[in-house]
């Protein structure tokens, strides 16, 4: 158990790194001298150069970035190119509100997607199930600005119930929350559906069935028990891609979160933004889904107990 | 299963399945599109007549018209030859990069395969919109940018896929055969591996479609893909968006169509998963 977990972390590590080297790569790669951009065209040679120097740019590649690195760690992110507000400061701010609008999204997929889920496994083959098995397809597929737009039209402008635009309130999480949730809903009830039945088809079933078992009690005994545990996973997964904020539904909504904080800084070329918030996702992305394994070994008897057996 | 009898599976199916039917007439429809808009459009792209702006749907234009006078209906017409284009590139060339990559991986093994599964596993750890929002940042926007951008993002998912593929055709006996043939490692690779490998691979590919389109559908809709006045369809979305009280149709249309198009790729590679092996999970992303 504490060695899965270890071995977990020790895979967590590298792969920050990883994504530490790939955001530093891409901002390097940005066409367009940094010194420049910060000191306009006008500036002077020995200035330029001073200042090249201040930013470490005429060292080695390598050393420029470790010294980003250690900015980076200690909570220096830089400011925004635009608005000269701290990056940090932006993004926590941000982060915030898309932390309600996940939370809020989390609670639609995990209950509408289970429900749809357990319901097709449970009457499979019938025409409830090949009803859900056509709405799943149809939210897979449908893109979510065309979700978001059609949302807006009905809800916020013709029937006027909830707001299109803004945030701070329930109000405003409802219509973003449910365009989000469309995709999660037909993921979360499909795979549920999948796992159910790969439990279904196992010896330890039919062992249930032979002893004169209800369908019933076989279903919340054994299957739901098992099948419901991959899920738990998904869910998580599902639940750091809400964290990471979704770029199109937040700007469809001009809801402020980081994903529109993203698009936005892409759109405006405020680079110090851009750099802080892929990081930033990427790390969040990261971070749950190694909580999701480290709690998916605590649900699960088989790892829970691979030292014992 | 053979692959010359997938296609004929296909229409065995849907003879039976309405679904089906309707998603390859849905396909058949965009490329029959894509390769004559001038003789099926009634009006040019750039047919500009503001006195027609924002007309609702009529017998003459049947979609309705946008904030140019433009016809919905013909921008959607002459836009799915570049639905068709930002579709098919970014896959066919990430899936090109990604099985070559996997094939080598999994079949020389050792450091090489602990490097680029380490590679994989980094570029997994972004969203795949996020990781395209960064290159665009790089690149600047524009939509072969956009599709270079989104082409990356779905590299390592072929990779995983062919790479895991290549580990159980390569403890097969032809393999082995070949081996004391003397084949070599290329050859070897190139004739008995792929070959092996293309058939989820393929089925992959579909499942991949949707989610390329959406992905650059996405970005041309946040103004970072295609530009105006080409009749992108994320393109056209975005910039009907504000209309979206006086002329729903014009934002809501074009991304039904694209909506249509994703949905059947969606089918019919459900349809071909079906067929060829029920039981492995493909990668779908979105």
């Amino acid at each position: 158990m504490w060695k899965y977990i270890l071995k977990r972390l020790g895979y967590f590590i590298p792969t920050i790194v990883g994504v530490s080297i790939i955001t530093f790569t891409l901002v390097r790669l940005i066409p367009g001298d940094p010194v420049e951009i910060v000191l306009g065209q006008h500036a002077t040679a020995e200035v330029v150069d001073i200042y090249r120097r201040q930013l470490g740019l005429d060292r080695p590649i390598y050393i420029q970035y470790i010294i980003w690195l250690k900015r980076m760690i200690r909570g220096d992110w830089g400011v925004s190119m635009i608005s000269n507000a701290k990056v940090t400061y932006l993004i926590f701010h941000r982060f915030m509100y898309t932390v309600q609008l996940a939370i809020f999204s989390m609670a639609i997929v995990s209950s509408i997607g289970l429900l749809f889920g357990v319901i097709a496994a449970y009457k499979v083959g019938s025409k409830i199930d090949k009803g859900l098995r056509f709405l799943s397809i149809f939210g897979w597929s449908i893109p979510s600005f065309l979700a978001g737009l059609v949302f807006i039209y009905i809800f916020a402008l013709r029937l006027k119930l909830f707001p299109a635009i803004g945030a701070g309130e329930i109000k405003h999480l409802i219509l973003p929350a449910f365009t989000l949730s469309t995709w999660g809903v037909s993921y979360i009830g499909r795979m549920t559906r999948g796992s159910l039945l790969e439990i279904v088809g196992q010896d330890f079933v039919t062992t249930a069935q032979a002893k004169g078992l209800t369908r019933k009690r076989i279903w919340l005994k054994h299957i739901l028990r098992n099948g419901l545990l991959p899920v738990v996973t998904m869910l998580g997964m599902q639940f750091g891609w809400f964290l990471g904020g979704s770029f199109i539904v937040e700007t469809i909504f001009s809801f402020p979160g980081i994903g529109f904080l993203t698009t936005t800084s892409v759109l405006n070329r405020d680079y110090t933004v851009v750099q802080g918030a892929i990081l930033f996702i990427a790390i969040i992305y990261c971070t749950t889904n190694l909580v999701v394994d480290i709690l998916y070994a605590f649900l699960d008897p088989r790892i829970r107990y691979e030292k014992r057996v | 299963m053979e692959r010359k009898h997938i296609i004929k599976e296909i229409f065995n199916m849907a003879k039976r399945d309405f679904t089906l039917t309707f998603s390859l007439a849905i396909i058949l429809i965009l490329i029959i599109f894509s390769i004559f808009p001038q003789y099926i459009a009634k009006y040019d792209f750039y047919d500009v007549d503001l006195s027609l702006r924002l007309n609702p749907p009529s017998l003459d234009y049947p979609f309705g018209t946008d904030f140019l006078g433009r016809d919905i209906l013909s921008m959607i017409i002459w836009g799915s030859r570049i639905a068709l284009i930002i579709t098919i590139w970014p896959t066919l060339i990430s899936a090109t990069i990604g099985v070559a990559i996997g094939i080598l991986s999994g079949y020389v093994g050792g450091v090489f395969d602990d490097i680029v599964m380490r590679g994989v596993d980094i570029l997994m750890s972004f969203p795949s919109l996020l990781l395209a929002l960064g290159i665009i940042s790089v690149l600047g926007p524009g939509i072969t940018n956009a599709m270079i951008a989104v082409t990356i993002g779905r590299i390592s998912s072929y990779v995983r896929l062919s790479r895991s593929l290549t580990f159980s055709v390569k403890e097969t006996g032809f393999v082995e055969y070949a081996k004391a043939l003397g084949a070599s490692r290329t050859r070897i690779m190139l004739r008995y591996i792929f070959p092996n490998v293309l058939t989820p691979i393929i089925v992959q590919i579909t499942f991949s479609m949707p989610g390329t389109l959406l992905n650059v559908a996405s970005l041309s809709f946040l103004g970072l893909g295609g530009k105006p006045p080409t009749p992108d369809w994320g393109v056209l979305m975005q910039q009907s968006r504000i209309y979206l009280l006086y002329a729903p149709w014009a934002a809501i249309i074009p991304g039904i169509a694209i909506f249509l198009v994703a949905f059947s790729f969606n089918t019919i590679g459900e349809a071909l998963r079906d067929i060829v092996d029920p039981r492995r999970k493909y990668i779908r992303m979105v």
